[in-house]
């Protein structure tokens, strides 16, 4: 038995609250990448300037959940801390910020 | 070329009947948009449904003046597309991938049948090595002493074959997963999923390929390679046109990936609207047992195995080892 499996081991993790808790952070990231995806249409921006834009908003987004939905303690939450909180579902984020992205833009610019 | 007019002439409301005509526009790069597309031509009806308005020009961002391009460049192309487009192709696709996510879920919950009540003989066969399972996992939560007792129990109850639910079966090969009630319900199941998934994106793609094939509905804003252009552009015949500006089918890719936020918005978390979805339920630990003891399966050998796998566990670490000292650390 390794440090870690014995760290968890004593101090154990419900799984089902860990479930939880990923889930309410995924639900925040996917509805922010969506109205992230349409304030990149809106303001008209192209290529890498759209995906840092989302990038720096996932980044925002995050900071706030763990300041404020997690209340500063992160690592209470999720086994990874504030990592697993920007890591959380970044595929599917990304599908629906492109898909608000695109739509929004054809919709206000082209 | 006019150069007395403002860089950035923000916002064009285009009206025109025109649909999809593609004009070479140098002057975009220039940071002109479609301003002077038409110099040439002479004042007609068509100029005349071009309805412009020019925000100020501190309200948005200037674009760069790049060098006048060479032969070699790209010219920047500009579309002008009639607002039916959105209409009546963007917002129908959108709205019924949208529903058909909605009637996805719904039918899945109402194919779902419920797990078939198992006779007693075979809950104890499962119970019992799940129980074997268990021991193995959580053995460190118990003493040394309640472990082992345990172990020697079950060690000799599985190599017995006590709990087995046919046990005169033992020796006979595994039934044909076919010919098994059991097996064709779990089969049956399987299929009714992935039906589900298959049939409506069939259906959908046939119906935009119908109805919608040919027509250059929107700019996607980020460039593609060209490798992208076969996919995304098919139907539209046009060699030159930028990867930029996609078709219809191209739509209903992005709403496939893409409206998985919408779906949980709609439905609720666990909805079985997406594919993704899927696979999760797939950790589910209930779907595990049934998977276990599935067709094909050899009970008898897999409480062999069980067996074997208690026997060799010789590591145990109680839990309460050293409590004392880690309360007292922490404290």
């Amino acid at each position: 038995m390794n440090a870690e499996e014995r760290d968890l081991f004593l101090n154990p993790i419900v799984p089902e609250n860990l479930i939880a808790n990923s889930k309410t952070i995924s639900d925040l990231h996917s509805l922010s990448s969506s109205l992230l995806g349409i304030a990149a249409g809106i303001l008209g921006l192209e290529s890498y300037t759209g995906f840092l834009f989302y990038l720096l908003g996932t980044l925002f987004v995050s900071t706030l959940i763990v300041t404020f939905v997690m209340g500063g303690k992160p690592e209470v939450y999720s086994r990874g801390g504030w990592k697993d909180v920007i890591a959380a579902d970044v595929t599917g984020g990304v599908m629906g910020f492109v898909l608000t992205w695109t739509l929004f833009f054809g919709l206000v610019r082209v | 070329m006019c150069p007395s007019g403002p860089i950035f002439s923000g916002f064009e409301i285009v009206l025109d009947y025109y649909v999809l005509r593609v004009v070479q526009s140098p002057a975009s790069i220039y940071g002109q948009r479609h301003t002077k597309l038409h110099n040439d031509e002479p004042p007609n009806a068509y100029n005349l449904h071009r309805l412009r308005f020019n925000l100020p020009p501190f309200f948005l961002p200037r674009l760069p003046i790049l060098p006048p391009p060479t032969m070699a460049q790209v010219v920047g192309q500009q579309i002008l597309r009639d607002p039916a487009l959105f209409y009546w192709i963007l917002f129908p696709i959108t709205i019924v991938m949208i529903l058909t996510g909605v009637l996805r879920h719904y039918a899945t919950l109402l194919l779902q049948s419920a797990p078939k009540p198992l006779e007693a003989k075979a809950i104890r066969e499962q119970k019992n090595y799940l129980h074997g399972i268990n021991l193995r996992t959580n053995a460190n939560q118990i003493p040394l002493s309640s472990f082992t007792s345990r172990k020697n129990y079950l060690v000799q109850a599985f190599q017995a074959g006590n709990f087995l639910k046919d046990p005169d079966a033992k020796n006979k090969p595994p039934a044909n997963p076919m010919s098994d009630p059991n097996g064709m319900d779990a089969m049956m199941n399987m299929m009714k999923g992935n039906m589900m998934m298959i049939v409506p994106q069939t259906v959908i793609m046939g119906w935009i390929n119908a109805f919608f094939s040919g027509f250059v509905i929107m700019k996607l804003p980020f460039p593609l390679t060209i490798r992208f252009k076969s996919m995304l552009q098919s139907g539209v015949m046009t060699r030159d046109m930028d990867v930029r500006w996609v078709s219809s089918l191209s739509w209903y890719f992005l709403c496939l990936f893409g409206l998985r936020p919408v779906f949980t918005f709609i439905l609720g978390n666990d909805n079985a609207a997406d594919q993704t979805m899927a696979q999760v339920q797939q950790m589910n630990p209930q779907a595990n047992t049934q998977q276990l003891f599935g067709p094909g399966q050899d009970p008898a050998k897999m409480y062999l195995a069980e067996a074997e796998n208690l026997e060799v566990m010789v590591q145990h670490e109680f839990v309460l080892d050293g409590i004392e000292d880690r309360i007292l650390a922490r404290i």
